[in-house]
């Protein structure tokens, strides 16, 4: 429920904000209007949850490579979409409710990414900003057929993957010097989507539906943005989902260039 | 009305007949106790089959690593090289010069391990992988039960045949997953059980229904209901005994057999059906007849129909499968296989064979009147019955962990996880084992799917 109140604010926000905003560039109000392209690279590996009533866990891996098409409203605040390929592993989940169990260990699983993202300054105070961002990505993962090994037929397991991320929370950053922007955030972080595994083995034939979800739903981050050159930004982030006895992480690298 | 005719016909005869005396004829002559066994066997050991490692989970540690440096390496040398990688705790295993190395935290298993590799004084470097303690009852006769768990031991006291490693039904592996759920019943429809061995009075669900004598108390006087209802859930682990193939499923007994061994198809045919009424998950018919009639196959149908899982002998001499094992679409038979893996000579062939388990030889607890008295209640006897048996347990484990299977999903699982055993001369499903030796490891523990994918598609 939290998820869908969430993705429905954060939908409105993406939708909202740039008709508002537009409605303030007709009037003239902005001065620093641009469009912006960017380029990033994530790695991520977050504890998650599954099986009945969520009490197995394991780890989600991923790689996002990520295009992100933008719009600078004015400076500090802009709404990008996103687009892009991703490689998931979702090693280790078991799916117990076909006949024959199968557990995971097949590595990535490429599909799509998409989503949107959008930051918002909200106060600027000598060389502190406060701002607020947002994002949301969706995983497409396509399906993979895999051998079920060592039984007496063949049999073949298909896997139809996907997860949706939705991050949102304040950010700080500060103007070391013209070039250098340094930047925390602490953000509620949700993750959570779904595994289809199609059991095919002669006469038998089941599917089974497996929810997953992110067991850490915070996150902090520490990170930076390096102007490399006149409208060139490079960007650097580190992300940590503190849980009892583990961490999970995320780091990201990007390139962003501003029109 | 010609059908309905002819089929008064074969019921009035069958009326008259009694069961194949296959099953009644080996009891006696065939249930030794363990004192005896060790005199009577002289059996091969000089078969060869292929034995398949078990496939298990592989995970190691996350922080130490094996290493051994080349033995022309010099102490000093060594340890140079130790301080060299940032290395603050390691641990040398005597005798063979093994480090055991924590992994800095700047690094990670991998990245120390690729390292170690290229270095030049390293003889070798491992992942210290952790093994698993298998699920090993602590039965007294858990050790003679090769059927269980086969590790090349003497099948009985000394002097008895050794198997062959590996020739087994994977049940120690297969109980890491499951052992079992009491609301899970097997019902013995058999002569019956004794209601008061040690191994089994606690695994009765109820004293049952006896379709002999009329009533609600199930006692074996014959002593091959009592074999068979061990094999298929003794109680385990409870130091002593024998170990059931399902650990913690309930025995429901009928008896159908009277003390001859001999039972009228209308008794097995109600037998069948009083179980199936009662809830059982599983019927083991560890009995047959030569000839097939409609009722018979009526009441193994009501079964499937009802979900239920049949298993039933495929019969002990050498000819055609028995009914109702023959029955193919609603009954699991069963062919029986040796502590080597081999088919046995008398295990009746067929198409409607299914998968065979072991049956030669099997130990399991036998009524206490059985031997003389100071006798321990425990025998070995060998039939495609006590083969029914394994596959029983292995059913009921199946659908306690799984009790939303239909009957049809649980027999494919036991059939498409046999091992072909007899591959190398009869490739695939032959009538000899059917799909092959059960194999309770792989119907049961997660298969794990690894990389090699058939194809990728949007």
């Amino acid at each position: 429920m939290a998820k869908k109140i969430s993705l429905s604010v954060l939908t409105l926000f993406l939708i909202a904000w740039p008709l508002m905003s537009a409605d303030q560039f007709f009037q003239g109000g902005f001065s620093s209007q641009q469009i912006k392209l960017g380029i990033e690279a994530e790695f991520f590996d977050r504890a998650i949850t599954w099986g009945e009533d969520q009490n197995e866990t394991s780890s989600l891996q991923s790689f996002l490579f990520l295009f992100k098409p933008g719009y600078e409203l004015m400076e500090g605040t802009h709404v990008s979409a996103v687009i892009g390929y991703s490689l998931s592993s979702f090693n280790e989940l078991i799916f117990r409710e076909l006949p024959f169990s199968l557990e995971l260990n097949t590595g990535n699983i490429d599909g799509l990414a998409f989503g949107g993202e959008a930051l918002v300054q909200i106060v600027r105070i000598s060389d502190f900003t406060l701002s607020a961002r947002g994002q949301f990505v969706y995983y497409l993962g396509f399906q993979e057929q895999w051998d079920i090994p060592d039984l007496a037929v063949e049999g073949t397991a298909t896997g139809n993957p996907n997860w949706a991320r939705l991050t949102a929370g304040p950010k700080v950053s500060f103007n070391i010097s013209e070039y250098l922007r340094p930047y925390l955030t602490v953000n509620y972080d949700l993750l959570w989507g779904k595994f289809k595994m199609d059991e095919q083995i002669e006469d038998i034939s089941k599917e089974q539906e497996m929810k997953i979800e992110a067991k850490s739903n915070l996150n902090f981050s520490i990170g930076t943005l390096y102007e490399i050159i006149d409208r060139l930004d490079l960007k650097a982030e580190l992300s940590l989902l503190p849980l009892e006895k583990q961490i999970g992480l995320s780091v990201v690298i990007g390139a962003h260039y501003s029109f | 009305m010609k059908k309905t005719k002819s089929l008064s016909v074969i019921l009035i005869s069958l009326s008259l007949l009694f069961f194949s005396t296959n099953i009644s004829a080996f009891q006696k002559k065939q249930i030794k106790s363990i004192l005896d066994v060790k005199q009577d066997l002289s059996l091969s050991r000089t078969i060869n089959q292929k034995v398949q490692p078990s496939p298990s989970k592989i995970s190691y540690s996350s922080d130490h690593i094996l290493v051994k440096f080349k033995s022309s390496i010099p102490d000093e040398y060594v340890k140079a090289t130790v301080s060299s990688f940032h290395i603050s705790e390691y641990k040398v295993i005597p005798r063979i010069n093994v480090f055991k190395i924590k992994v800095p935290e700047y690094s990670s298993v991998q990245d120390m391990l690729y390292l170690m590799k290229q270095h030049q004084y390293v003889e070798y470097a491992e992942p210290d992988y952790v093994a698993y303690a298998y699920v090993t009852p602590n039965d007294n006769f858990f050790n003679y039960q090769y059927a269980l768990y086969n590790s090349g031991q003497y099948i009985g006291p000394p002097g008895s045949p050794q198997g062959q490693s590996s020739a087994d039904i994977k049940a120690t592996l297969a109980w890491e997953e499951t052992k079992g759920t009491e609301e899970t019943h097997i019902a013995v429809v058999d002569s019956g059980i004794i209601l008061y061995h040690t191994d089994l009075q606690n695994k009765l669900e109820s004293s049952g229904r006896d379709f002999v004598n009329g009533d609600f108390e199930a006692l074996d006087d014959e002593g091959h209901g009592t074999f068979v209802a061990g094999i298929i859930a003794a109680d385990t682990n409870n130091n002593e005994g024998i170990a059931g193939v399902a650990w913690n499923c309930k025995l429901l007994p009928v008896k159908v057999l009277d003390k001859t061994g001999e039972g009228y198809y209308s008794w097995i045919i109600e037998g069948i059906i009083w179980a199936v009424d009662n809830e059982a998950a599983v019927v083991n018919l560890s009995l047959g007849g030569p000839v097939g009639t409609y009722s018979l196959e009526n009441a193994v149908q009501y079964a499937h129909q009802n979900d239920v899982v049949v298993a039933s002998a495929g019969g002990n001499d050498g000819g055609s499968v028995v009914y109702p094992a023959a029955y193919d679409n609603y009954c699991l038979a069963v062919a029986a296989t040796d502590y080597n893996d081999l088919r046995v000579s008398w295990s009746n062939p067929g198409p409607e064979i299914d998968v065979a388990a072991p049956g030669e030889l099997i130990i399991s607890t036998v009524p206490t009147w059985y031997f003389p008295p100071g006798s321990v209640p425990y025998g070995f006897a060998s039939g495609t019955s006590f083969s029914t048996a394994h596959v029983s347990g292995m059913a009921a484990l199946i659908l306690s962990l799984k009790p939303w299977m239909t009957a049809d999903e649980a027999m494919n699982v036991i059939r498409y996880s046999a091992d072909d055993v007899n591959g190398d001369e009869n490739p695939g499903k032959d009538t000899f084992i059917g799909y092959g030796r059960i194999n309770m490891e792989k119907a049961l523990v997660p298969i794990i799917i690894e990389k090699k994918k058939i194809k990728n598609s949007t």
